[in-house]
C-alpha cells in the first residue's frame, strides 16, 4: 500500500503531469508531420529529460511515443503522407474517405480506434508483463521467419481485385528491400559504387514517395481540375453506430498488436497490416475495404497504437529495448542510473507503480489533445488544391530530407514517386510493395539467421508448437486466397464482360 | 503587380542571405558564430547515439554555442562516416567516430574514407568491454568455451552486431588468442542488426555466447540470466568484481578489444575550429555532469589530447588489421 502511495506521490506533481500533457501534444504534431518519425521526435525530446526528476522524464518521453504513433495517422488521413511508417496501413482507407468529404469522420475514428487500443495495450502492460514477455523469449530467428511468412499473405487481402498485380508489386517491394550490404557476408548489393546506398534505401522516402507523389503528380496531370477545386466539405461525422459495427475489428486490432509489440524487433507497422487484413477478412464490410471503409481506418490504427504500452513490456520487464524508440527511452532511464529489467522491480517497484499510472494518463491526455485537434486537422482536407497540393509537396521533400538529413533520400523520393505514378496508371496496388518491402528484410534476415544457427538443418523451421502456429495459418490463409480467387474465375466466366 | 512584389521580395531576401554568408566568411576569427552539428553515425538509442546526445548537453557551456546531434546511420556507420569526411571543413560537422568506423571496418573493408585523414580532437570514453553466455548454457568458465569451440568446430555460435562491427572481430579475436586454428571459421558468426539484437540473441540462449559492450548486458548479469565470462578491461570492473580480466586469464592481447567514441571533424579542418574544440574537450574532462552522465551509460570517461588519441587509434587499427589479414577476413 506504501509503495502504492510513494507512486502516487511521483505522479500527483504538477511538472509530471505537465510533462505528460506536454509530450504528448508534441507527439502529435512531430507525428503529424511527414519525415519526423516517432524515435526522433523521442530522441530529440531525450536531452530534457536529463535534468528531470526520472518519473518526469521518462513519461514524458512515453508521452511523445503515445502520441507520436496517433498522430502518424492524420497526415495519412487528409494528404496520403503518412507521418510515421506505422501510419501507412491507415492511408488505404484514410484517404479515399477524405476524398469523399469525410475526413472529420475517419479522423475521428482513428482517434477512438487509438484510444482504445492504447488503454488495452495499457492493460495488458500492466497484468501481463511477465506473461508476455516470457512468450517474446521464445521467439527466436525461426519463430520470427514463420510469423513473417504468414504476415505475406495479406498481400493476397491488399492486392485489390487482380492478384497476379499485388504479387508484381511485392516482388518490386522486396527487390527494394534488398538494397544494402548483405547480412552475412557485407558485400555490396545494388549499390553502384553510390555510398548512400550501402545503408539501404531509407523508409520514410519510400513511404512518402511511393503514396504522396503519385496523388499529387496525379493532380497536375488531369487538364480538367479547375484551379479552385476543393475536396467536398468534410463535415460527417462519426456516429456510434458505426463506432460499435467496428468494436470487433477494434479489439481484434488491439490484441494482435498487444502481442506483436510485446515481441522485440517486429514494430507498429506489421501490426496494423495483420490488423487490417484480418478484419477485411471477417468483416461483412470486407469487400468495401480500400475504397474509404471507416472499419478499415478503425482496424489499421487499432493495430499500431496496440503496439504502444506493449512494446513497454520486454523493456520493463527484461531490460530488452524492442525498437528504436524504446532503445531511447532505455538510455533515459540509464542517465538516471536507473536498469529496467527484473532488478528495477524488486528496487524500485514505486518507480514502476508510477509509470504505469503515468502510461493510463495519457490515453486519457492522448484523447483530450487528440479530440482539440481534430477541428483544425479535417479544415485541411478544405484548403484548395492549387494550394494544399504544393504545399504538400514541399512536406514532402522535407519529410525525406529529414529522416537523415541527406539530399540523396528526396532523389530517392522522388525516383519512387515516379515509379508509384506508373504503378497508379497501370492499376498495381502499392500496399503489396510497401508490405513487401517492411517484412522483406526481416524474412530474410531470419531465414539466415536461423540457417546458421542450426548450421543448416531445415529442421529448425519446425522446431516448437509456435512455428506450427503459424505454418498452419499460412496453409489456411492461402487455401482461403485460393478458393476465393478460383471462385471469383468462375464468376468472370459467366460474365465475360463484367468490369470493363 | 503581385508577381513584381513577389520578385522584389525574392532579390532581397537573396541579398540579405548573400550578405549574411559573406559576413561570415570575413569575421571567421569568431568560432563558432553559429550550432554546430554532431553525426552519429548511428540509429537513437545506441551507444554512440547517447554519447553524441551527452556530449550535446554539456559542450554548449564551454562551446557558447549550441550543439546539435543528428543521426545518419546505415552500413554500419560507413553513410554517416562518408558525409563528415566529405562534409566542408569549417568546423560546423563534426563527427562521433567509433571502434567500427575507425578500426574495424577499414580493417574488412575498402571504404569511401580514410580514417586517419579525419581531424581528430579527442577521445571520449570507453565501453567496457565483456564476453557472456546464457546461463541455460554448460559454459561455466572460459575455458570451457574454448574447450567446447575446439573440440567442434564451427558448431558453437556468437551474434555479433553485423559484419565489420567489434564484435564480430573480438569473437575470432578470442579464438585466436587461444591458439584455436582458423579462427574465423572455429565458431559459427550469426550476424544482427545492431548490438541490441545481439545482446538479446545470447540472452535468449539462440547463441552460445557475445562479446559486446557491457552496458548492453549488465542487466542481464545482474538478475542472473546471462553468466559474464571475461571483460577486456585491463582492471577488474566495479559493477561486476567477480568476473577476471583477459589479462588475468592470460590473454592481455585482448584489450585491444574495446569499445570507444572520439570526436573527429572532416579532413584539414579549420585550424581554429580545432583549437576550440581541443579546448572544449579539456573542459570538458573536468565536467562533472557530463563525467556522470557517461558513468550512468556504462561508459569510462576518457578524453584524451589529440595526439594521445592519433595513437590511440592507430593501434586499435593495426591489431585488427593484422587479425583480418591473418585469417583473410578481407571482404572483396
Amino acid at each position: 500500500m506504501d509503495i502504492i502511495q510513494e507512486a502516487f506521490l511521483h505522479v500527483a506533481t504538477w511538472q509530471t503531469i505537465l510533462a505528460l500533457f506536454c509530450g504528448v501534444a508534441i507527439g502529435t504534431i512531430i507525428g503529424a508531420i511527414p519525415g519526423m518519425t516517432v524515435s526522433m521526435g523521442v530522441a530529440l525530446t531525450l536531452p530534457f529529460t536529463f535534468t528531470l526528476d526520472p518519473v518526469t522524464g521518462i513519461l514524458l518521453l512515453l508521452g511523445v511515443y503515445k502520441g507520436g504513433i496517433y498522430g502518424g495517422s492524420i497526415t495519412a488521413i487528409v494528404i496520403r503522407a503518412p507521418g510515421t511508417p506505422a501510419a501507412s496501413c491507415t492511408v488505404l482507407d484514410g484517404f479515399p474517405m477524405a476524398q469523399k468529404g469525410e475526413a472529420r469522420k475517419a479522423l475521428e475514428m482513428a482517434l477512438y480506434a487509438s484510444c482504445i487500443a492504447d488503454f488495452i495495450s495499457n492493460l495488458a502492460l500492466i497484468f501481463f508483463a511477465g506473461f508476455l514477455a516470457s512468450l517474446a523469449l521464445k521467439f527466436g530467428a525461426p519463430e520470427f521467419f514463420t510469423l513473417i511468412v504468414f504476415s505475406l499473405t495479406i498481400i493476397a487481402g491488399v492486392s485489390g481485385d487482380d492478384l497476379i498485380k499485388g504479387l508484381a508489386s511485392a516482388m518490386l517491394g522486396l527487390i527494394g528491400a534488398t538494397v544494402g550490404l548483405d547480412l552475412v557476408y557485407g558485400t555490396d548489393r545494388f549499390v553502384f559504387g553510390v555510398y548512400e546506398l550501402m545503408g539501404g534505401l531509407s523508409f520514410i522516402p519510400v513511404l512518402i514517395g511511393l503514396f504522396a507523389l503519385p496523388e499529387i503528380i496525379n493532380h497536375y496531370t488531369h487538364k480538367d481540375r479547375g484551379i479552385g477545386d476543393i475536396n467536398k466539405i468534410g463535415s460527417a461525422r462519426l456516429s456510434l453506430a458505426e463506432l460499435k459495427g467496428s468494436l470487433k475489428s477494434i479489439l481484434r486490432g488491439s490484441l494482435i498488436g498487444v502481442v506483436l509489440g510485446a515481441i522485440p524487433g517486429i514494430g507498429g507497422a506489421p501490426a496494423a497490416f495483420l490488423s487490417y487484413s484480418e478484419a477485411k477478412r471477417t468483416s461483412p464490410n470486407g469487400k468495401n475495404f480500400g475504397k474509404g471503409e471507416v472499419e478499415g481506418v478503425a482496424a489499421a490504427e487499432s493495430g499500431n497504437n496496440g503496439v504502444a504500452g506493449a512494446t513497454m513490456i520486454p523493456l520493463l520487464a527484461l531490460g530488452v529495448p524492442g525498437d528504436v524508440i524504446t532503445a531511447v527511452i532505455l538510455g533515459a532511464f540509464m542517465v538516471h542510473g536507473l536498469r529496467p529489467g527484473p532488478i528495477l522491480f524488486q528496487q524500485n517497484l514505486d518507480i514502476i507503480y508510477a509509470l504505469f499510472m503515468g502510461i493510463m494518463m495519457s490515453s486519457v491526455f492522448l484523447f483530450i489533445i487528440g479530440k482539440s485537434s481534430i477541428r483544425m486537422f479535417s479544415r485541411i482536407a478544405e484548403i484548395p488544391n492549387s494550394i494544399l497540393y504544393p504545399a504538400v509537396l514541399i512536406l514532402c521533400v522535407f519529410g525525406a530530407y529529414a529522416i537523415n538529413n541527406t539530399i540523396f533520400d528526396i532523389l530517392v523520393m522522388m525516383a519512387v514517386g515516379v515509379l508509384g505514378f506508373g504503378m497508379l496508371k497501370f492499376g498495381f496496388p502499392t500496399a503489396p510493395f510497401l508490405i513487401a518491402f517492411v517484412l522483406g528484410p526481416l524474412l530474410e534476415d531470419n531465414f539466415r539467421q536461423a540457417l546458421l544457427i542450426s548450421q543448416g538443418d531445415y529442421g529448425i523451421f519446425v522446431r516448437g508448437p509456435i512455428c506450427w502456429f503459424f505454418w498452419a495459418l499460412t496453409v489456411l490463409s492461402v487455401v482461403i486466397v485460393l478458393n476465393r480467387t478460383t471462385g471469383f474465375l468462375k464468376f468472370m466466366k459467366r460474365q465475360p464482360k463484367a468490369g470493363t | 503587380m503581385r508577381g513584381i512584389t513577389l520578385k522584389a521580395t525574392g532579390w532581397a531576401l537573396a541579398l540579405t542571405a548573400a550578405f549574411a554568408v559573406s559576413s561570415t566568411a570575413a569575421v571567421a576569427d569568431g568560432y563558432p558564430k553559429k550550432p554546430v552539428t554532431i553525426v552519429a553515425p548511428y540509429g537513437p538509442g545506441g551507444a554512440s547515439d547517447m554519447a553524441t546526445r551527452t556530449l550535446a548537453a554539456s559542450a554548449p557551456n564551454y562551446l557558447q554555442q549550441g550543439v546539435l546531434s543528428i543521426n545518419k546511420a546505415g552500413a554500419g556507420g560507413t553513410v554517416g562516416s562518408t558525409f563528415v569526411y566529405k562534409t566542408r571543413p569549417d568546423g560546423y560537422t563534426l563527427l562521433l567516430a567509433r571502434v567500427a568506423t575507425h578500426a574495424v571496418s577499414p580493417a574488412m573493408k575498402n571504404l569511401p574514407y580514410k580514417p586517419m585523414e579525419f581531424t581528430i580532437l579527442g577521445l571520449l570514453e570507453k565501453n567496457p568491454f565483456v564476453c557472456a553466455t546464457s546461463m541455460e548454457k554448460p559454459y561455466k568458465s572460459l575455458k570451457d568455451l574454448l574447450d567446447a569451440i575446439k573440440a567442434n568446430p564451427g558448431k558453437v555460435t556468437y551474434s555479433s552486431a553485423g559484419v565489420g562491427t567489434l564484435l564480430q572481430v573480438a569473437g575470432v579475436m578470442l579464438i585466436d588468442e587461444a591458439g584455436i586454428p582458423n579462427a574465423n571459421k572455429a565458431a559459427t558468426h550469426v550476424p544482427y542488426k545492431g548490438g541490441g539484437p545481439a545482446a538479446l540473441a545470447a540472452l535468449k540462449g539462440e547463441v552460445d555466447f557475445v562479446c559486446t559492450n557491457l552496458s548492453a548486458l549488465i542487466g542481464h548479469i545482474q538478475a542472473g540470466k546471462l553468466r559474464a565470462l571475461m571483460t577486456t578491461m585491463p582492471e577488474r570492473v566495479a559493477s561486476i568484481p567477480d568476473v577476471p580480466t583477459a589479462r588475468e586469464l592470460g590473454y592481455p592481447g585482448l584489450e585491444v578489444a574495446v569499445g570507444w567514441s572520439a570526436l573527429v571533424g572532416p579532413p584539414k579542418m579549420d585550424e581554429e575550429a580545432t583549437k576550440k574544440w581541443v579546448d572544449v574537450l579539456a573542459k570538458l574532462k573536468e565536467d562533472k555532469s557530463w563525467n556522470r552522465m557517461t558513468q550512468k551509460l556504462g561508459s569510462i570517461p576518457t578524453i584524451m589530447s589529440p595526439e594521445e588519441t592519433r595513437k590511440f587509434i592507430e593501434h586499435s587499427y593495426s591489431k585488427m588489421n593484422a587479425l583480418v589479414e591473418k585469417l583473410g577476413m578481407k571482404i572483396k
